[in-house]
């Protein structure tokens, strides 16, 4: 089954990111395909210039992980533009597209599940 | 047939309107901060009848409650995935 | 062909939400898809003409005129959210051709989507 998961909200300050990462990597064990589209503020979640506290956890590179995993990361482009993230400054992995893409994702895909902002 | 997943908490009014969304043969999962739905008596005369409801144990036990305190039945992470292959409209 | 429904229920001024929302909907025609928009809550405020959130520096909500018109995107708004913030009929701004569900009739219509996203 392909399952996608949208992300509105930014990483960090919200639980969204974390609640996607384990319910991707419950959904991989499963042999489910995953897919990730980053809207609005959640593209901040593949920024390779964070720095978190040692003790924290390092989002990026969960969302890098996954990538190398085979889920498959999409970036809304405008929303990127808008928050000044380009691919001189994200992690391996995600690719850039945009609402073509989640409309593509919303046809094909088996399930859709949205985080609420 | 729909599951619909509630991440806002009982305070917010849209939870509240998500739990009515649901018909006979829904699922509504509480997560995030809609775990403490769990713990609240008033949703639970919002529920129709022949509606599940469940509720993701690991954000249930982040915020300092355990399953047995919990009015609706718990999941996993590997539960809400069961959840979602079962249900093809997902409300969220 | 699958519809799919976009519902918004934050408040146009006060954050992206309503634009996020339509601009999705339009981007959804590429694909044998068939969007629709929800306003409840507090984002039923944007219909009314009075609303202008340009005069923050923020985008104007009309922007989204020219493709409501050209794609014939349905939007629904819900009466009871509508009477609650005091909009009347006569404030609706006509670009919107707005049209008004019940909270009885919420269930049934959110139903009748294949999809159903909630900014």
């Amino acid at each position: 089954m392909h399952i996608v998961i949208q992300l509105n909200v930014p990483p960090y300050t919200y639980e969204d990111l974390d609640t996607a990462i384990h319910l991707a990597e419950a959904a991989l064990r499963k042999g489910h395909k995953v897919s990730i589209f980053l809207f609005a503020d959640s593209v901040l979640s593949v920024n390779s210039k964070v720095k978190p506290m040692r003790v924290d956890r390092n989002i990026p590179q969960r969302m890098q992980e996954l990538s190398e995993k085979g889920v498959e990361i999409h970036i809304c482009g405008l929303c990127a533009e808008y928050r000044g993230i380009s691919s001189d400054n994200t992690v391996q992995g995600p690719k850039f597209s945009g609402v073509p893409e989640m409309a593509s994702l919303i046809f094909n895909a088996d399930r859709y599940v949205n985080l609420m902002p | 047939m729909a599951l619909i997943i509630i991440k806002k908490s009982p305070t917010e009014n849209i939870s509240k309107r998500m739990i009515e969304m649901a018909i006979e043969g829904d699922t509504i999962l509480f997560v995030q901060d809609g775990v403490l739905h769990a713990i609240d008596e008033t949703t639970k005369d919002l529920i129709k009848n022949a509606v599940s409801v469940f509720v993701l144990k690991e954000d249930l036990e982040a915020r300092g409650y355990s399953e047995d305190m919990s009015l609706f039945p718990c999941v996993n992470y590997d539960g809400w995935i069961e959840l979602i292959e079962k249900n093809e409209k997902i409300i969220s | 062909m699958k519809k799919v429904l976009f519902v918004v229920y934050q408040s146009p001024a006060g954050s992206i939400w309503v634009n996020e929302a339509l601009r999705s909907a339009f981007g959804m025609y590429g694909e044998d898809l068939e969007p629709a928009i929800l306003f409840m809550e507090d984002a039923v405020i944007a219909v009314n003409k009075n609303t202008h959130p340009e005069s923050l520096g923020c985008l104007s909500l009309s922007m989204s005129f020219k493709y409501l018109e050209r794609y014939g995107t349905p939007v629904y708004i819900l009466k009871e959210d509508l009477e609650k913030r005091k909009i009347k009929e006569e404030d609706i701004e006509p670009a919107w051709k707005a049209k008004i569900i019940t909270k009885e009739e919420l269930s049934s219509f959110v139903h009748s989507f294949d999809k159903v996203i909630i900014f």
